[in-house]
């Protein structure tokens, strides 16, 4: 009971400070490799993040490392146009104090041209080729207080080059997760620091902080889940249904629907996916639409391993 | 009550995932674009444009729609040859944006250069490949000429949005076709 009651406690006070430490947008920020989401399985679910099962927790919510029984790894890669690469590895671990997890995501594009303008014709010319690339390498740490009430922390680095240049910097995420046997609640801050991207010619890239408020509701073979996102001051909404179709995980079906910022404004999209366990392995895959003139489709693919 | 309609709301459910596989499914099935160099006594004087599709029963090719692109004029260059119009709407080269990476405050250009007026469309989108520009140049005004048009790219051509660092993906499409595309970065 007593134990209840630090708890909670401690749960306000952990989120007033995350709550508190939300700074306003600033100019010149920088997509991030998570804008595109960590898994098949949570954009199946509308984006809703600190649910997976595995050691995608690294990039969602490092509390939610506490559903990792053993070690593992997760792996996650899409494109988007046929340009943009995206792709991560999670991986978990146990110590004597408490679960390590490690996560490299990254996304890149090949193929840029840097052009002269040719002095007599006007024309633009092609000068040579070069790429863009975001990594971000993350180090996770999670402890259960009890066995309902789960903290995680992650140090973040980022490195970001195209051209000739080159800019790092780093940030923290915090996360919390209450697990009662019929909802799951999670707390989650990405970038709790908003920190920048700094490159050499001492131009900074603002590392966006993200507020993430989740619940999971458990109903016969059925799971809702919804998701408060808090991001350059707008409260962004998310809503997912999934079906545990032979009510043992082992084949889920899920169905979503999210909100989004493009350029400021909230935009909405449809989802779904599904996620298929196997002898310790799990295969995801999800679909969303795209506003894109060539191909409105959007697809996605998650493996990961137990062990 | 849970165990009486567990069996239907099962069927719903696995309806509903259905529909949304079989709308998504359908529209991946679009043809491809191929380009292909057409040369006469070793010089190259355009591009043929094809939209094709394969089926997988027969290994043939069913070419869908074809479009020509004419490098230059005069000599050499072909007149007239139907079914590969002259008069199609194509690029000459491809389109650039000088500077790249671009500063938004300092501003850039996209530089292409059309075979003929042509009411031209130019989307633009961000690395998840959200729409966050579109416009449409009318045919013979800037961005819908048959000379080299140069479009600038800047604060204003969002709105002073604050658009972030990142690769950038543009397209343009003249009847309802995609007849040019190139990307740039927006630097901070």
């Amino acid at each position: 009971m007593i134990t209840n009651i630090v708890n909670s406690r401690l749960m306000i006070c952990l989120l007033s400070v995350l709550y508190l430490t939300q700074s306003a947008l600033m100019a010149n920020s920088i997509f991030l490799p998570t804008d595109a989401g960590s898994s098949a399985q949570m954009i199946s679910k509308g984006y809703i993040e600190g649910f997976s099962n595995g050691p995608a927790s690294v990039f969602e919510n490092p509390a939610g490392l506490y559903r990792s029984e053993s070690g593992g790894f997760s792996f996650f890669t899409t494109s988007v146009i046929d340009e943009v690469f995206y792709k991560n590895i999670g991986l978990v671990s146990f110590t004597p104090i408490g679960r390590v997890g490690f996560g490299y995501y990254e996304s890149a594009v090949n193929g840029l041209i840097s052009t002269t303008e040719n002095e007599n014709s006007g024309r633009f010319e092609e000068a040579y080729q070069f790429g863009y690339r975001v990594s971000n390498y993350k180090l996770a740490y999670q402890y259960s207080l009890s066995p309902q009430f789960h903290l995680g922390a992650a140090y973040s680095y980022y490195s970001n080059t195209f051209d000739d240049e080159v800019g790092t910097g780093s940030d923290m995420d915090f996360g919390l997760v209450y697990d009662s046997e019929d909802f799951i609640i999670s707390f989650f801050s990405r970038n709790l620091m908003s920190s920048s991207i700094t490159y050499k010619d001492d131009s900074t890239s603002q590392i966006e902080s993200e507020l993430f408020a989740s619940l999971k509701y458990h109903w016969d073979q059925y799971s809702v889940y919804y998701q408060l996102k808090r991001k350059e001051n707008k409260y962004l909404n998310s809503y997912a249904v999934d079906y545990d179709l032979l009510d043992n995980e082992s084949l889920v079906f899920a169905l979503g629907q999210r909100e989004y910022l493009v350029l400021g404004e909230i935009k909405q999209s449809m989802t779904f996916g599904m996620e298929l366990k196997l002898l310790g392995l799990n295969f995801g895959t999800a679909f969303e639409k795209s506003d894109y003139f060539e191909n409105n489709n959007k697809i996605y693919w998650s493996t990961g391993m137990e062990f | 009550m849970v165990k009486k309609y567990g069996k239907y709301r099962k069927f719903m459910f696995i309806s509903c995932i259905a529909f949304f596989c079989f709308y998504s499914i359908q529209t991946l099935s679009a043809g491809t674009l191929s380009i292909a160099k057409v040369s006469f006594n070793g010089v190259n004087f355009g591009e043929a444009l094809f939209d094709w599709e394969s089926a997988s029963d027969d290994q043939k090719l069913y070419f869908l729609s074809h479009k020509y692109k004419v490098f230059g004029s005069g000599a050499g260059s072909p007149v007239s040859s139907d079914p590969f119009t002259a008069q199609s709407v194509g690029l000459v080269g491809n389109p650039l944006v000088y500077p790249n990476p671009v500063r938004l405050s300092d501003g850039s250009e996209i530089g292409y250069e059309l075979s003929t007026n042509s009411e031209v469309t130019l989307k633009i989108y961000d690395m998840r490949a959200a729409e966050i520009y579109s416009e449409v140049f009318e045919s013979g005004t800037l961005g819908g000429s048959a000379a080299y048009n140069k479009i600038p790219i800047n604060e204003e051509t969002f709105g002073f949005a604050e658009v972030k660092t990142g690769v950038y993906f543009f397209l343009l499409i003249s009847e309802n076709e995609v007849i040019g595309k190139g990307k740039f970065v927006v630097r901070p």
